[in-house]
């Protein structure tokens, strides 16, 4: 299980990328990530939509609600530009410190 | 077992989100959406509903921490406290318009008493800015000073403009750091260009003078101001002599008063003249011409006066340095003019001077709005303050149908702050309207009228930053200053008490008492001071000059023969009664000197005359004797004027025996005071003496009334007899006041306008105030109506309160009014009108009328109105 802090700091560069791949609304990210992280990043559902609330307000993604097929209203959330390049940025900040820890990580300790 | 029902289910889960602030609909539909979605896909899975919704709840998490993680999040960006307060005021905004729509007549009677009151303040502002730019473009303007002086009048320092001829050159001479100089001396002489000829005045100048004061040439140069052959116009005299030619180089001929030509030619042309400018000119010589153009001036002789010497310095700092150094001149100047010695020398700068110029005598700039710059402003506050009150009055009085809103917003939990942020931003709202409709009148219609009426272009640039600060405060100012007591008042309410009904809105607080009342005691004020105002211009227009003006004519000859040949001529014109010379005439012309008493001295005025010109004027006799018709006798007599005596204390004037330039003249006879002057200007000492036959060019003529036309145009064909090449130079003796009795007209006018929007802004507030307070006990009345109120008692209960307070505010209201009027009177006035009740018994009629008017329409509504309508509203 993915540990609460992990979860929370990547929960952003997570809903962009899977917005990336396109449109979606909140039920189905959700959805989506547990499907992806196989069950091992544990999210209370509700707490993801602050999360889309404050991307939104930062004009990362944009929002509207939409019909389609004959189903209830939802509001689904479309990637920015602005939000393709924090994605950008984030992408290069994880890549960083996965490069930083597998250096750590594969180096045996010198020192005692 | 109990059936499980999701839609019951699913609402009452979102209840919780309703608590908090932290949704709007928005999110809380979506949220809807997801636990929808996912109750389906596990019912979809095989779960019970009731399983599926237990499920996708306890996954949805903690609606707290939710919103919490919401909340902090909206809180989170750095603008976001910018935002919600942007957003608060956008809703206050919003309220105010639908508080303003719901009560449009105490809106609109707010708004139209502010509008008019703060475009009263932008015409305070135009006149001001409009000072403030004059005389202000000269490029030089801190250099360059004008030179004063102090000189002892009896025990009082008075601050002159003039100077001493010789001053300007020693000045350049003496002193380091005086990088030009000019003296300033005005001469009346005649144009003529072809066959037409016209009096003009001459302005004598050294050639700093177009450096000093930087008006630009249209045409020529100013250099060549230092040939005293050479003559420059302004654009209008251009313009008069030479239409659209040319003027340069063109010759103009100029005859001095003791009739010699002297011809110029024309070396420039001085572009149209800012109307911001009190120091101009029409033609510019060379100072040299002096000597010809006077022909006893001395410019050495210290005892000779220029009407100005200006003079610029290099550094205004060395100002300090060059006063340290004047001390010697005092003593040079007291030497050659023992009666009139200089104190002190002092400088006032070209930047200054406009301020300045009410306070220096017989300086060369002038400033007539000083009438209009004291009175504005007041009226000006007093429209503010009015307006202010109205609507305190009338926002208290509605608070009452905005009870439950207030209780209500207290409930759901609105601080105290809160609800004083928002009635203060309402009112500033309002403001704002007001503002803008202020503006426009300002522009439209003060502003327009204001200017015909003082004649000077002042204008509202909405360009100008600092009108927009000074629209800027005035709407604060107002804002906070009308709402800020009814907004800390009305949040005052507990909204148990609103809402339990036992909040009896306060009619009998003292406060409101304390504020109509205020209300009626400025209503009350300001009618009776408009009316004092306008009463006391028709005092001043009816007032006696103290001699029969209205029949007299006068000329002024070219010379003493010329003048006896004319009275020759006139007095056997049908009609005429008499004719005087004299050699000053009343309101006209008039010399100074200094009686030496063995114990003091005196200066007055003194008016050099014939012996029968007493008679022809119809100045009365108080004692002794007129002079007598050999005028020989008389020679070193003297008749003078009742304040000459009271200011002297003469107990005995007959027989009292004077020096007066080296001679020794006896009082002879005393006249009663008349006026010379306009009634501005205070009656001063003075005194009649016989003059020589040599010296008398006016010639005086008192007609039959009906006579006075005919007689004036016989005398107009009759010079143009005896003196082709001089333009005729008299008039009607009612006219010598010039434009007086216009700007006093004018100011009549003004003063009935104030009174009239005085008296409307006071009825608009008066009618606003009963209107909303007889509104409010609609229940009241109906109930009284029903339970078989008769006129008399409604009546009664209507106007008790306003009744008993309107009578305290008129005894408060009125001494008050009479004390500020007469001290605004004494202030502008020489002789201001004596105070009459009359002016007060007006205004005390005018707002008991209003009182009983609006009152009665009130109560005329109340009658009419159907009890039940009345009872059935809430």
């Amino acid at each position: 299980m993915i540990s609460k802090t992990l979860t929370a700091a990547s929960t952003k560069p997570i809903i962009l990328s899977i917005l990336k791949q396109g449109n979606s609304y909140g039920y189905l990210i959700i959805k989506k990530i547990k499907e992806i992280s196989g069950g091992q990043m544990s999210y209370t559902d509700g707490m993801l939509y602050p999360v889309l609330h404050r991307l939104e307000k930062e004009a990362l993604i944009q929002s509207n609600w939409t019909v389609e097929n004959d189903t209830r209203p939802r509001k689904y959330y479309e990637i920015t530009d602005l939000g393709k390049q924090a994605l950008i940025e984030e992408q290069q900040q994880w890549a960083h410190v996965t490069s930083v820890l597998e250096q750590l990580w594969t180096i045996n300790p010198t020192t005692k | 077992m109990r059936s499980f029902n999701l839609e019951k289910a699913i609402k009452s889960w979102l209840k919780n989100f309703r608590k908090h602030q932290a949704f709007d609909e928005g999110s809380m539909q979506e949220m809807e959406v997801h636990l929808r979605d996912h109750i389906e896909d596990l019912v979809g899975e095989g779960h019970t509903e009731e399983q599926a919704f237990d499920t996708a709840v306890k996954s949805f998490g903690m609606v707290d921490e939710v919103a919490k993680e919401e909340f902090w999040n909206q809180k989170r960006k750095p603008t976001i406290k910018t935002i919600l307060f942007a957003a608060m005021l956008k809703n206050y905004y919003r309220t105010s318009i639908r508080t303003m729509l719901r009560n449009p007549l105490s809106s609109f009677i707010n708004v139209i008493g502010l509008a008019v009151a703060i475009g009263a303040c932008m015409v305070v502002y135009s006149s001001f800015e409009y000072d403030y730019r004059t005389d202000q473009f000269h490029v030089n303007k801190d250099h360059v000073f004008l030179s004063t002086n102090y000189v002892d009048r009896e025990g009082a320092l008075e601050q002159y403009g003039t100077s001493p001829a010789p001053l300007g050159p020693s000045l350049t001479q003496d002193l380091t750091g005086v990088s030009a100089m000019t003296r300033v001396l005005d001469q009346a002489a005649v144009v003529k260009v072809g066959s037409e000829v016209y009096h003009e005045h001459i302005r004598l100048v050294d050639p700093g003078f177009l450096e000093m004061f930087t008006f630009p040439l249209a045409k020529g140069s100013k250099a060549t101001l230092s040939d005293p052959n050479s003559i420059i116009l302004s654009d209008q005299m251009a313009e008069k002599y030479f239409g659209d030619a040319d003027p340069i180089g063109k010759d103009l001929e100029l005859i001095y008063p003791d009739e010699s030509n002297h011809t110029f030619q024309v070396s420039g042309v001085a572009e149209p003249f800012l109307p911001t400018r009190t120091i101009d000119f029409d033609f510019l010589v060379n100072f040299k011409n002096v000597d010809a153009a006077i022909p006893d001036f001395r410019d050495e002789d210290w005892s000779q006066t220029v009407a100005a010497t200006f003079i610029q310095l290099e550094d205004p700092s060395q100002l300090v340095k060059v006063k340290a150094q004047m001390e010697p001149y005092l003593s040079i100047q007291s030497a050659a003019n023992p009666d009139w010695p200089i104190q002190a020398f002092d400088f006032v700068s070209l930047a200054e001077l406009h301020f300045a110029t009410n306070v220096i005598k017989d300086d060369i700039s002038f400033d007539n709005n000083a009438e209009a710059r004291m009175g504005l402003p007041i009226m000006a506050g007093f429209m503010i303050l009015l307006a202010c009150i109205n609507y305190i009055n009338i926002a208290m009085n509605s608070a009452v149908k905005r009870l439950k809103e207030i209780g209500l917003r207290k409930v759901v939990g609105a601080s105290r702050s809160q609800l004083i942020i928002q009635f203060l931003s309402e009112n500033i709202v309002m403001t704002l309207f007001a503002y803008g409709i202020g503006m426009l009148l300002a522009i439209l219609v003060f502003l327009p009228w204001f200017v015909a009426l003082s004649g000077d272009p002042m204008t509202l640039s909405l360009l100008d930053p600092y009108l927009w600060i000074f629209g800027g405060g005035i709407v604060l100012i107002t804002g906070v200053l009308s709402g800020l007591y009814p907004a800390i008042y009305i949040s005052r309410f507990q909204s148990v008490e609103i809402f339990d009904g036992k909040l009896r809105f306060g009619q009998k607080s003292l406060m409101t008492k304390l504020f109509l009342g205020l209300q009626l005691i400025i209503t009350c004020g300001s009618i009776s001071c408009a009316i004092i105002f306008a009463q006391n211009n028709d005092f001043q227009h009816a007032r006696d000059w103290g001699y029969s003006k209205a029949n007299m004519i006068y000329a002024k000859a070219p010379s003493a023969e010329g003048a006896q040949q004319l009275r020759d001529i006139m007095v056997q014109v049908a009609g005429v009664e008499q004719v005087s010379l004299a050699q000053h005439h009343v309101g006209e012309a008039k010399s100074r000197v200094v009686m030496h008493f063995p114990d003091r001295e005196y200066e007055v005025d003194r008016l050099d005359v014939s012996a029968d010109y007493l008679t022809t004027m119809g100045i009365p006799l108080s004692q002794g004797r007129y002079f007598t018709d050999h005028a020989a006798g008389d020679k070193n007599t003297v008749v003078v004027n009742q304040t000459l005596i009271d200011i002297l204390g003469l107990e005995k004037p007959l027989g009292q025996v004077f020096n007066m330039d080296d001679q020794r003249y006896t009082i002879v006879g005393v006249v009663d005071d008349f006026h010379s002057y306009n009634f501005f200007e205070e009656i001063t000492p003075l005194l009649f003496a016989v003059a020589n036959d040599e010296t008398m060019d006016y010639v005086a003529v008192r007609v039959a009334e009906q006579d006075k036309e005919t007689a004036y145009t016989q005398l107009q064909d009759n010079w143009l007899l005896l003196f082709p090449l001089t333009p005729f130079q008299g008039g009607y003796q009612e006219d010598v006041w010039g434009i007086y009795f216009s700007l006093l007209y004018s100011a009549e006018r003004f003063y009935t306008a104030l009174a009239l929007i005085a008296i409307l802004l006071a009825s608009l507030g008066l009618y606003g105030l009963i209107t909303l307070n007889v509104t409010s006990r609609k229940r009241e009345f109906s109930i009284r109506k029903v339970m078989g109120a008769e006129l008399l008692d409604i009546s009664k209960s209507v106007a008790r309160q306003y009744l008993v307070l309107g009578m305290l505010s008129l005894i408060v209201g009125l001494p008050v009014s009479y004390w500020m009027a007469e001290a605004a009177l004494d202030m502008l006035y020489a002789y201001p009108m004596p105070l009459t009740v009359s002016g007060l018994l007006s205004a005390v009629f005018i707002v008991i009328f209003i009182l009983v008017l609006v009152l009665t329409t009130q109560i005329r509504s109340v009658l009419v109105s159907n009890p039940a309508s009345g009872l059935r509203t809430e």
